[in-house]
């Protein structure tokens, strides 16, 4: 009977373990495409890491040249030939980053959930879920306050900035979700920008997705080189 | 009957009227792969010639008529910097201080995120630029005594 008790205890001990599976980071290789509205075009390849608890996006960019990028919650460094090439300021980049929101399970709501954001409607659309979100009066900043959101499957399918007079400002998609070791991930990111009537569009793929690869330390925590 | 009828009509007319938030989240994936066909076969190439640099490739005939920048994309390391200085916001912001970001903030056909945070780096570099004088200023005083 003790045996048995024990027996399941384990059991029930190692169901639990399994469906906690923490994901702290994440590797990928990344293109980038850009069509510019005066008609230039941009690509970028090459590999990224994140780690969540160093809250660090590290770009090594192969084309158009070698480069790496560092994208921490404060501050964006572009480092060329062990030297600081560029640095500025950013605001929670690395927080809002696909990478993040995606480890934390909190991309089906892109993070919103845990902003100034609330939820203002929700309701069924075919075969879309679609949410409202503002800024509550108080902090409204006159900008962007409307966002809406759209999911597929419980997945982030859409997502849709808008100006306080309903202009779009910007829409992005996220498609060809994949499942690496239980973890959900978009693998096509289509982003649209208006501004002054004009349209920039870009398209950010990943392939070759790794979860939780703990060996490559040197990359995930790839050090700021000092000066500037 | 006539009466269900001009119902039904009328129910289809207002269905009509408010066009669903699902038609926001769409586009057109035939002409977004169309436009991005040349970096995709830019893409392709790379993953074949991957010994090549930038210059090479553009240089190529493949390529030779691409408009394709060699500079890393815009969000890559997005943030703000001195490249984005609008000097003209910053000198609103320096000369006239909150009603000059007021001013800025109210010309809407000129408003970009740029304009409004150099007007805003103007207003906070007068007010140092202030500072700096007034306690000079104090410092000379203090020396007459």
């Amino acid at each position: 009977m003790r045996k048995k008790a024990i027996l399941l205890f384990l059991m029930f001990f190692c169901a639990f373990s399994l469906s906690a599976q923490v994901f702290s980071r994440i590797e990928a290789d990344f293109s980038v495409k850009e069509v510019g509205s005066n008609g230039i075009q941009r690509l970028t390849t090459g590999k990224v890491y994140f780690d969540k608890n160093l809250k660090k996006v590290v770009y090594f960019t192969s084309f158009p040249q070698e480069e790496i990028i560092i994208i921490t919650d404060s501050l964006t460094y572009q480092v060329q030939n062990d030297s600081i090439k560029r640095k500025s300021k950013a605001i929670n980049l690395a927080s809002f980053s696909i990478f993040n929101l995606s480890l934390n399970g909190n991309l089906p709501y892109y993070g919103l959930q845990n902003t100034f954001y609330e939820l203002t409607d929700i309701k069924n659309e075919g075969n879309m879920v679609i949410s409202s979100w503002s800024l509550p009066e108080t902090k409204k900043t006159g900008k962007s306050n409307i966002l809406l959101l759209s999911q597929k499957d419980k997945l982030l399918f859409g997502l849709i900035t808008m100006a306080p007079d309903s202009i779009i400002i910007s829409k992005q998609f996220f498609e060809k979700y994949t499942q690496i070791d239980g973890l959900s991930f978009p693998q096509e990111i289509t982003q649209f920008f208006y501004y002054d009537g004009k349209e920039e569009i870009k398209r950010t793929n990943f392939k070759n997705i790794i979860i939780n690869n703990f060996s490559e330390n040197k990359y995930y925590n790839y050090p700021v080189p000092p000066g500037r | 009957m006539r009466k269900n009828l001009l119902l039904m009509f009328f129910a289809f007319c207002m269905t009509g009227l408010f066009a669903s938030q699902a038609d926001l989240f769409s586009y057109n994936a035939e002409e977004v792969e169309a436009q991005f066909s040349e970096l995709t076969r830019l893409e392709n190439y790379i993953e074949e010639n991957s010994s090549l640099s930038f210059n090479d490739i553009i240089l190529s005939s493949e390529f030779a008529n691409a408009n394709i920048s060699n500079e890393l994309g815009n969000s890559m390391a997005s943030g703000f910097t001195l490249d984005e200085m609008d000097w003209g916001g910053f000198l609103w912001g320096f000369c006239c201080g909150p009603c000059g970001v007021l001013i800025v903030y109210l010309q809407k056909d000129k408003r970009t995120n740029e304009r409004m945070i150099s007007s805003l780096i103007g207003w906070g570099v007068s007010v140092v630029v202030s500072l700096i004088t007034n306690i000079a200023t104090g410092f000379q005083y203090l020396s007459y005594y």
